[in-house]
């Protein structure tokens, strides 16, 4: 019979979860990311439907973007708190 | 359309007649004006007032929670405008959606989010907190239903003049005034529930509360004084805003409530008693000549639609020598908050805003002398430096004004609330990043726009780019900044939820008590017993007056 330390029983127990706001962000992402390689697979070397053919998403040029992208994740980050913190139960 | 010295005098002598008639009080008028003014705010609003939340402390959290909102929009917009200065076509892809801002407008937007959205919105609700405590009123403040409803036309007004920075006739009429129209409306509603705070008081305003009152007078003071001067045409111009809320409502206020944070959030009484007198007669005297010079930060929202009328010799001289005898209270401001906080020897903590009030209490002399020494050729008709002052403009609001309403913001964030905030380590972040990225990013540009000046001044034929890198550098660590009010809003915001619940007694903002009178031999526990802390001062006896009296507990 193998020694157990008691220790065991009590920090390998999670009990904590993460954030909802976080699991959004991280979902989303997810999701983002599969969408693009599914479409990659099915459809190699074509543009993105609807969103290509923006002519904002079509011409985005200067580093701006990167910066822009930024304020986009915080505003994703301020909004997604507000909306799971709020209609958390 | 300026203030002359004529309506500078009147100005004046409308807060000193505030100040004697509120001190002596309306007799059977005041009476008659009280149960008058409830009435306005609860019952006269109708079914309206019913959606808005009545707990005590609901006004002023609504306001600073929502001034936090503003804060983000402000950054971005400001770093786009900054950006967009010096590469005019970083955002043409845009145009495809018909959205083609310019460096001044984006500018101007942000300044419109960050002057009236944040820092308007965080004074307000601050001393919708902070003026019952001062004044002692019973029950705090007298409508906080009416506080929390209001705070939505005021946003409703920032927001129209959010979008006047951008096209003041989107629909072939003026916004501004619109705009403005609305954020007066909430600005009398929120006057009226001060003045009744400031009428049911148990006691005489406490020193920074008088500051904190006359700011919110001044605006209604300066109207009354322009329409005896200039006529009533005033009321019908976008220059309203700069008559209402201008320099006084935002630097008196912020001055009031930055030492009352600084007083309570160290646990050190006011450093200065002299220093505090000279702030608030300083104040008075002085900086309301910066606005009959020109708006100054405010000039920009509106010159789109008003030019700005010119002003008289006489009046130039005069309201001249009041900026430079501004620097008085300015440096009384910047010392009190310094040595208050220091006080007890301690660095100042960061988590509380204790230390980005000293920040920014440092950083205002040396905005004072750079503002005076860039706008001076510009006061007396040349433009020497005329295309720095926007930058110099930018650096009073986001080395000044913002910081400081973000210190009072976390200092009073927990006694608002009743949460804590729930990072400290993200606070500190936000704190290095934020002060970090502002100085810097803003200085970069600085040096960047002095190189353009001396070249195009020498008119030498000089093709450098080192103007355009600082230009570059000083916008990407002017990032910094938008991290770190992401930081701050997700933290607040969070902080609704997830903070620390604070006991009453651990967020007291009231003092204990100051002295504690020994008459005989007593344990440090009855004393501590009795309310007294640290700072109590202990009295034996035969110090006093009182001739044998027992111990007062």
């Amino acid at each position: 019979m193998a020694n157990s330390d008691p220790s065991v029983d009590v920090f390998m127990q999670a009990n904590a979860e993460p954030k909802s706001s976080w699991l959004l962000l991280v979902l989303g992402f997810i999701i983002v990311l599969l969408s693009l390689t599914i479409h990659s697979i099915v459809f190699p070397g074509q543009n993105l439907p609807v969103i290509s053919d923006l002519e904002t998403f079509g011409s985005l040029q200067g580093q701006v973007w990167i910066f822009i992208l930024g304020m986009l994740v915080g505003t994703m980050m301020i909004l997604s708190t507000l909306l799971t913190e709020v209609t958390r139960e | 359309m300026f203030m002359d010295i004529q309506s500078l005098l009147i100005f004046w002598g409308v807060l000193v007649g505030f100040f004697i008639l509120t001190s002596r009080g309306l007799g059977v008028l005041g009476d008659v004006l009280r149960p008058t003014g409830l009435f306005l705010l609860e019952k006269a609003l109708g079914p309206a007032i019913d959606f808005a939340e009545g707990k005590p402390g609901s006004a002023a959290r609504a306001w600073i929670i929502l001034g936090t909102l503003w804060l983000f929009v402000s950054i971005c917009f400001t770093f786009l405008g900054v950006w967009v200065g010096h590469d005019p076509y970083a955002l043409i892809s845009l145009s495809g959606w018909g959205y083609s801002p310019s460096s001044p407008t984006l500018i101007s937007a942000g300044t419109v989010a960050g002057l009236y959205g944040f820092i308007g919105m965080v004074i307000i609700g601050s001393s919708f907190h902070v003026l019952p405590i001062l004044c002692g009123t019973p029950g705090g403040l007298p409508s906080e239903r009416n506080g929390t409803l209001v705070s939505t036309p005021w946003t409703v007004g920032v927001l129209i003049l959010f979008i006047a920075a951008h096209n003041p006739t989107p629909f072939g009429i003026d916004i501004t005034l619109v705009g403005v129209a609305v954020m007066a409306l909430a600005y009398g509603a929120v006057l009226v529930n001060l003045l009744l705070t400031l009428a049911n008081r148990t006691q005489s305003p406490k020193e920074p509360g008088w500051l904190l009152i006359l700011a919110f007078i001044a605006g209604p003071a300066s109207l009354i004084a322009s329409s005896i001067t200039n006529g009533p045409s005033l009321l019908a111009d976008p220059w309203l805003v700069t008559k209402l809320l201008a320099v006084p409502f935002f630097l008196w206020s912020v001055a009031a409530l930055s030492l009352y944070s600084a007083a309570i959030g160290s646990n050190s009484p006011l450093w200065s008693r002299t220093l505090s007198g000279t702030l608030l007669v300083g104040l008075i005297i002085t900086s309301s000549a910066y606005q009959s010079l020109d708006g100054g930060l405010f000039s920009d929202l509106i010159t789109q639609v008003s030019a700005v009328p010119d002003v008289s010799d006489s009046t130039r001289m005069f309201g001249t020598f009041l900026i430079a005898l501004s620097l008085a209270p300015m440096i009384a401001l910047s010392a009190n908050i310094i040595g208050t906080v220091r006080a007890g020897g301690k660095s100042p903590e960061i988590t509380n805003g204790m230390a980005i009030l000293v920040t920014s209490s440092m950083a205002l002399v040396i905005l004072w002398l750079l503002n005076y020494a860039f706008r001076s050729p510009s006061i007396a008709g040349l433009n020497t430096y005329e295309p720095l002052l926007g930058t110099i403009e930018l650096m009073t609001l986001w080395l000044f004004f913002i910081p400081m309403a973000m210190g009072i913001q976390l200092h009073l964030y927990p006694s608002i609330t009743k949460r804590s905030l729930p990072s400290p380590e993200r606070t500190r972040i936000g704190y290095w990043m934020f002060v970090t990225a502002t100085s810097a990013g803003l200085i970069c540009m600085l040096i960047s726009e002095s190189i353009n000046i001396s070249t195009s001044q020498l008119e030498v034929e000089f093709n450098s780019t080192l103007s355009d890198r600082f230009a570059v550098v000083g916008s990407v660590i002017f990032y910094g900044a938008v991290i770190a009010i992401i930081l701050h809003t997700v933290n607040v915001l969070r902080g609704l939820f997830h903070g620390r619940i604070q006991l009453e007694s651990s967020m007291s903002d009231i003092r204990k008590i100051e002295t504690f009178t020994i008459a005989e031999s007593i344990t440090i526990r009855s004393i501590l017993t009795a309310g007294a802390d640290v700072d109590t001062m202990l009295v034996p006896v035969s110090d006093t007056e009182i001739p044998g009296a027992p111990t007062e507990l």
